[in-house]
């Protein structure tokens, strides 16, 4: 049995009010076994008309448009989009990377965002799924509706901890082929990986319909560093440790990083996908309500 | 500039830290946690000039702290003697005068050696400097002489060697380098010494470091060689009878032992003495036995039978070969009677007590220490026959004590006095349950009455009697009554310092055994014991001195030489002073009390001749790192002879005064170094970005 977690460790009331009103609607159709809240690629029974078509035998008379039939003395039935729920899957970046930033580190940010939206998921009462890698799979919790998800999300978060490297487009890959039917894939990692391969990483989940949004954790450290001496800056991950002047890292590092960020961004624009900046400086609830409004205003 | 520790200067070595600091981790900086360095290149450091300065600054002051460590460990001190070699050089020449130089021709040796020395001082050291030396001939007995003044004329001091000859006294060298070291340290030209002597092992200080000398720049021992052979005797005689006598006698042979004399004739190691007491003339006893080279050797001649109870002085003669210095061959040793302390007990005023006075002489003969003299005094004076008196006087309870005037004069002349306090209408006899003890105590004083044991004696009725301020009170009883009080130097008469007195004590107890039973006690012999010691040590004179020693004389003291002339001046006998005895012979010291035989001998160092091992002679002179300046109490010269107090007013004059001559100036690296750690540690804070509120 999961270890039982306090939820107010990872979900911060100020955030959940803020979220209160607010929905994580897929913009595309999704799967799903259950009735909910998203569009389902089936025909259904919501208010919403989808298409006549001609009335075959067999087909449930309480569907037939009796009023065309009175006017054109021909049988159509009327067929409605369908509601169904869907599944969310969180990819949670577990690399030492993340385990940076101040005044709290970005795996902090990320275990915030994950129990955040996993609360906001169980509220619509669509399946939450969370895989946490790094160079690998690390841990993962199947997709669930049951009402005990979030805590034992939670739980998950709780015992994660970010270390040794990253190997991003592989576990990607890997995670992709575990992802069945459509459904939201969330991605939080602070992305360090190259553009390119990150797109071909992405695109077979693209391709299966995954509605794809990243959330990229920053810290401001590593956006704008400002170190006042020459400083070794070891890598958190490789160990590695580059002599730096702070002229480099105040001209041509915030140059290549901004680059970085905007072939990251372009990638997920490419992808369909949206993209979230979200630094470790900035009040999570602000980010995310901001989000989520927009996905509510922006039609899909 | 000069260091009295050197070797901390090894410290110097230290400085390569910093270097190393300096050198290897200026370029390391500080390592940062990052999240990737993917999009990091490696900077090569930029070597700013700001950036070096910086560093060079940091490492400076570090430099600086450390040799300014150094340096504070190895006490610099500063010396203007920069460009001695082409300076005016200061010679002392220093002839030894002490007993030993009347050995064979060692004295003509040495007189025509120094004044071989005096004239090549006197020519300059430089062939650059065209100045001539300045010299001044200094001697050295028991106290270091200096004749005339530092000069390049040298007449007077070639005079004064003529007529200078050697003493009967010792010559300390150690108290000599001192002085001459002192004496240099006062002058700006630097100073050589010259010393000729015969090298007496026997002479050295035991503290070798004594020999060395700071302000001293040179220092040539000329050793006077001859290969003299001394016999040396002393003795002491003593008498239980006055008719039999004990001499107790030390003999000696030692010669000089001198390698480096090329003489053919070489010094036995032993030789036959023969040991000769004589009485007036006629000889008691003599015994021939062999001498070892360096050797002391103890003879003991008993049960010696004198021709006339008359005689009170002996001689005692040392015979035989390989003896070159006649002065310590023979020695007048007067006889010591083992006569008990004359003590007297009388009465002024009143009837002498018969229980006092018997508790008294009980306590006085017991083991023999006192004699006792009866006396019924009646106020004409107390006899001259015991130098120490208990008086019992009369005294009213409550009132200051009449002290009479017999008791007065008499302790005015260096007489001792215990005055036994009678109350007039006798004492009372009080019931025990009214008794008192022993109370306070003062431990403090030679009478070491904290020692004995009190504790059973219980004072009933004690006399009453107003102290004085300057009256030092002994002991009181438990209610705080003064029992035994010390009258100082008869305050209340005559306070004048320089007026020699004895001592005078008075005892609130009639010695009853009604008042009290302090006489009953075994306390009281005791005490009675220590007192009479006490007494008698006031007016003791030593038997024997050495020569060149003085002798601490009291008022109305007289001494007569071996010829019976008188020493001391009228004015100098009214009041204590010292008296320097030079000259060997039994001299008599006369008190309004007594006359005592005094013998001045020889000083025995003196009498051995063996000179000191090469080694040994490379203490002399070398710098002494342990001291930094000398002792001030060494330059003072004996106030007896009047020429070393010339020479040394005259050193004091302040153009021979060189305040920074031999300076020490480390005490101001201290503050150099507290500051240049400050900087260094608020330097490197800053470089380093420390910060002090600990995040």
């Amino acid at each position: 049995m999961a270890e039982r977690v306090a939820t107010d460790s990872y979900l911060q009331p100020a955030v959940l009010a803020r979220l209160g009103s607010l929905e994580l609607i897929a913009r595309t159709v999704v799967d799903g076994a259950l009735v909910g809240m998203h569009r389902s690629p089936k025909f259904g029974f919501s208010q919403e008309f989808a298409e006549y078509r001609a009335y075959n035998e067999g087909d449930d008379l309480r569907f037939v448009d009796w009023n065309v039939y009175a006017r054109t003395d021909r049988a159509y039935i009327k067929r409605f989009h369908g509601d169904t729920n869907t599944k969310v899957t969180v990819l949670l970046d577990a690399s030492a990377s993340m385990n940076f930033g101040n005044p709290i580190t970005k795996w902090n940010l990320a275990q915030y965002l994950c129990a955040s939206l996993a609360y906001l998921v169980k509220k619509q009462h669509d399946a939450f799924a969370l895989s946490v890698f790094n160079t690998e799979l690390v841990s993962e919790i199947p997709p669930s509706t049951s009402p005990d998800t979030l805590q034992r999300v939670l739980a998950h978060l709780h015992a994660a901890t970010p270390r040794e490297g990253t190997d991003l487009v592989a576990s990607l890959k890997a995670l992709s082929q575990r992802i069945n039917g459509r459904g939201l894939v969330v991605l939080v990692s602070d992305l360090y990986a190259d553009s390119e391969e990150l797109i071909q990483a992405l695109q077979p989940l693209s391709h299966t319909g995954q509605e794809l949004i990243v959330f990229h954790t920053l810290d401001r450290e590593e956006v704008e560093p400002n170190q006042a001496r020459i400083s070794a800056l070891k890598d958190l991950e490789s160990n590695e440790k580059v002599v730096v002047a702070p002229e480099f890292l105040t001209g041509a590092y915030r140059t290549k990083f901004n680059e970085h960020c905007e072939a990251i961004e372009s990638t997920c624009r490419r992808l369909g996908a949206d993209y979230i900046r979200v630094m470790t400086d900035e009040p999570l609830d602000a980010v995310l309500h901001a989000y989520l409004r927009r996905r509510e205003t922006q039609p899909s | 500039m000069n260091f009295v520790f050197p070797a901390f200067l090894a410290g110097i070595a230290a400085l390569l830290l910093p270097w190393l600091l300096h050198r290897f981790n200026r370029e390391t900086p500080p390592e940062t946690p990052f999240p990737s360095t993917q999009f990091l290149e490696s900077t090569r450091v930029p070597v700013s000039r700001k950036k070096r300065l910086r560093h060079l600054g940091l490492f400076s002051l570090r430099t600086l702290f450390l040799l300014a460590a150094c340096l504070l460990f190895a006490q610099p001190y500063c010396s203007t003697d920069q460009n001695r070699a082409s300076q005016q050089r200061n010679v002392f020449v220093v002839i030894d005068r002490s007993a030993s130089m009347q050995a064979d021709d060692r004295w003509s040796q040495a007189r025509a050696k120094t004044a071989e020395v005096l004239n090549e001082s006197q020519a300059p050291t430089s062939a650059v400097g065209s100045t001539q030396n300045a010299v001044q001939l200094f001697d050295i007995a028991s106290t270091l002489t200096a004749h005339g003044e530092l000069s390049t004329e040298l007449s007077g001091a070639n005079a004064t060697l003529r007529n200078l000859s050697p003493s009967f006294e010792s010559a300390p060298y150690g108290l000599m380098m001192q002085q001459l070291d002192a004496l240099a340290s006062r002058l700006d030209d630097p100073v050589d010494v010259v010393f000729i002597t015969d090298a007496q092992e026997s002479n050295l200080p035991l503290q070798r470091r004594l020999l060395r000398t700071q302000h001293i720049d040179n220092f040539t021992l000329h050793k006077v060689n001859t290969n003299a052979a001394n016999l040396a005797v002393r003795a002491s005689a003593r008498a239980g009878d006055g008719v039999n006598v004990q001499v107790s006698a030390q003999v000696l042979y030692s010669h000089a032992d001198d390698a480096s004399n090329n003489s053919d004739a070489e010094t036995p190691n032993t030789t036959s003495a023969t040991l000769t007491v004589l009485a007036a003339g006629q000889t008691l006893e003599s015994r021939t036995f062999n001498l070892t080279q360096g050797a002391t050797e103890s003879i003991v001649l008993s049960n010696l039978v004198m021709p006339s109870a008359a005689i009170d002085e002996l001689t005692v003669r040392l015979d035989g070969d390989n003896d070159s210095l006649a002065i310590d061959n023979e020695i007048s040793v007067p006889i010591q009677l083992d006569n008990p302390i004359q003590v007297g007990i009388g009465s002024i005023g009143m009837r002498m007590p018969e229980e006092g006075a018997l508790f008294l002489r009980t306590a006085l003969n017991t083991d023999g220490l006192a004699r006792v003299i009866n006396s019924s005094n009646n106020g004409t004076g107390l006899s001259d026959e015991a130098s120490h008196w208990a008086v019992f006087i009369p005294h009213a309870a409550g009132t200051d004590v009449q002290v009479p005037q017999v008791v007065t004069d008499f302790v005015r002349a260096g007489g001792n006095v215990l005055l036994v306090l009678v109350p007039e209408n006798g004492s009372e006899k009080s019931s025990v349950s009214n008794a008192d003890f022993i109370g306070s105590i003062d431990t403090a004083h030679p009478l070491a009455l904290g020692e004995l044991d009190w504790q059973e004696t219980r004072v009933y009725s004690p006399v009453s009697f107003n102290s004085l301020s300057t009256d030092r009170i002994l002991m009181r009883t438990g209610s705080g009554l003064p029992l035994l009080v010390e009258r100082n130097a008869l305050s209340s008469i005559d306070s004048s310092d320089t007026q020699a007195s004895g001592r005078l004590l008075f005892l609130a107890d009639p010695l009853d055994g009604v008042a009290s039973d302090l006489p009953l006690q075994s306390a009281f012999v005791d005490w009675i014991a220590n007192t009479i010691r006490w007494f008698d040590a006031s007016i003791a004179f030593p038997t024997q001195i050495n020569a060149g020693e003085s002798l601490l004389l009291p008022a109305q003291t007289q001494v007569l030489s071996p010829s019976g002339k008188t020493l001391r001046t009228l004015a100098d006998s009214g009041q204590k002073n010292r008296l320097l005895l030079n000259e060997p012979g039994v001299y008599t010291v006369v008190t309004s009390m007594a006359e005592y035989p005094l013998a001045v001998t020889v000083p025995w160092e003196e009498s051995n001749l063996t000179s000191f091992v090469e080694d040994k002679e490379g203490f002399w002179g070398q710098s002494d790192p342990t001291s930094s300046t000398a002792d001030e109490s060494l330059v003072e010269f004996d106030n007896n002879n009047g020429k070393n107090n010339e020479t040394a007013n005259a050193l004091n004059t302040p153009s021979a005064l060189d305040a920074s001559k031999g300076r020490p100036w480390w005490p101001w690296l201290m503050p150099l170094l507290a500051l240049a750690l400050l900087a260094e540690s608020l330097w490197a804070n800053r470089l380093l970005s420390v910060r002090r509120d600990g995040v």
